[in-house]
């Protein structure tokens, strides 16, 4: 996945404008509101289109949106 | 930047990935959508007010993430049920069409809040209706998922019968609410709906099922028949290790399992029932989704590639009435356009059980009366 079909992807979870997201963009910060299920969601997408299962705890450690991509890159790299 | 494939085996496999769970498809032909009405309890409850106290600086959040900002509820302590409100719907709708209540050959009560567990509540419906004793009346039990089946169950009989029926999907879940639970204090509203089937024309509806009953508890009532009889303690509110407060009868819902559900699973099948049927997203009208959350709806319809103005949302002012809310929604936000024309509707209600309806299917031009107080 390209980068910025993941900054689209992201940006359709939380709810986003994808114009204004970047990797360097805090994802919980930009989110339309931040609840639960869009942390879920986001947790989803990660493992359902990037084969990347994240423990909680290795989500919470995330803060931007290239801390998941680099989560996404890390699954590939096996 | 430097672009990063992700063309693993593995991820291949999962953005190709539909449900595993299986659908069981139908297809019921000759019936006509000819009536739907709405009836809701005058009593409006505002959520920001309601919540404030359990919700705290939180409030404004948790009814974005809900979408439910008012919700109309039956007044607390009994007196008016689905049934009630239901049958109102039914006598606004009969009132408005050539098909009177002579004409009704079959009820079909699709609720989980029934007057009694004894009898039913499509029988007794029958006699206020004034129908005729021949009339097959029966109940089924079904929550989120219920009017879709209903539409299943009643076309059959329809068929079966050569008569016209009285689909009734009614529900009053707010006197099984804990309003100190935060995973359902503001969420459910009570409704009851009327919707008339008339066995005739060519049309086909197809349907698409699917049942996963290992996940049954996680959108239940633990407690009040058969398997945990109603005692003592049902009435006492406690702490669950879900940190939620509430009592044995009331709803407990895991929000994230009936979320994973949905989100992994509805759009799959619904994708699965119109690839079946030779029907593209972008042929469809509308899409009826059952108004449980109004983040997962907009993610249930982003994952099919329906824009999101071809889905009405009723969730806002009347909250999840569980059955009743897909004519609900047909009612209060459609009920112009329905009468007026036909639509390509792709229709899907999705809960407990944990089970999935779906619908493919033409609405309008039909009788719609639209959405009705009680009293």
């Amino acid at each position: 996945m390209e980068v910025s079909q993941f900054i689209n992807e992201i940006a359709d979870i939380i709810e986003a404008d994808p114009k204004i997201l970047s990797l360097e963009s805090d994802f919980r910060e930009s989110a339309d509101f931040w609840s639960s299920l869009v942390g879920f969601a986001l947790l989803t997408f990660l493992e359902d289109q990037c084969g990347a299962v994240l423990s909680i705890d290795g989500f919470l450690e995330c803060k931007t949106v290239g801390d998941l991509y680099a989560k996404a890159q890390e699954r590939q790299r096996g | 930047m430097m672009n990063i494939e992700f063309e693993t085996a593995a991820a291949e496999d999962l953005r190709n990935q539909r449900s595993s769970l299986k659908m069981r498809f139908s297809s019921v032909g000759g019936m006509k959508f000819s009536g739907v009405c709405a009836c809701v309890p005058r009593n409006e409850v505002d959520n920001m007010t309601s919540g404030a106290e359990l919700f705290g600086a939180d409030i404004e959040n948790t009814i974005k993430a809900t979408g439910v900002r008012t919700r109309r509820v039956c007044p607390p302590g009994g007196g008016v049920t689905a049934l009630d409100l239901s049958v109102t719907a039914a006598k606004e709708l009969l009132g408005n069409h050539s098909i009177s209540s002579s004409d009704i050959g079959g009820v079909l009560f699709v609720t989980q809040t029934p007057d009694h567990d004894m009898p039913n509540n499509a029988s007794r419906a029958a006699h206020l209706l004034g129908l005729s004793t021949a009339c097959a009346a029966t109940d089924t039990s079904l929550a989120c998922s219920g009017y879709v089946y209903g539409l299943w169950l009643g076309a059959l009989m329809a068929r079966s019968i050569e008569a016209p029926l009285l689909l009734l999907a009614g529900e009053n879940h707010s006197a099984s609410t804990s309003p100190y639970d935060k995973s359902t204090a503001l969420l459910f509203g009570d409704a009851g709906t009327a919707t008339l089937l008339t066995p005739e024309g060519d049309e086909e509806w197809h349907f698409g099922f699917l049942t996963d009953g290992s996940q049954h508890d996680v959108l239940m009532v633990p407690e009040g028949r058969s398997r945990r009889p109603f005692n003592e303690r049902s009435l006492e509110y406690k702490t669950w290790p879900d940190g939620g407060v509430r009592r044995p009868i009331d709803i407990h819902m895991d929000g994230m399992a009936v979320f994973n559900f949905v989100v992994r699973n509805v759009p799959g099948c619904l994708s699965s029932l119109m690839e079946r049927n030779g029907v593209a997203a972008d042929e469809l009208d509308l899409l009826l989704l059952h108004q449980a959350n109004l983040y997962m709806m907009k993610q249930v319809a982003k994952k099919l590639k329906i824009p999101l103005e071809k889905m009405p949302v009723s969730l806002d002012r009347y909250g999840n009435s569980s059955s009743a809310t897909i004519p609900v929604t047909i009612c209060s936000e459609l009920q112009k356009t329905v009468s007026e024309k036909p639509h390509r509707v792709l229709a899907s209600g999705f809960g407990a059980g944990l089970s999935i309806s779906a619908v493919s299917m033409n609405l309008g031009p039909c009788v719609c009366p639209g959405v009705i107080e009680y009293p």
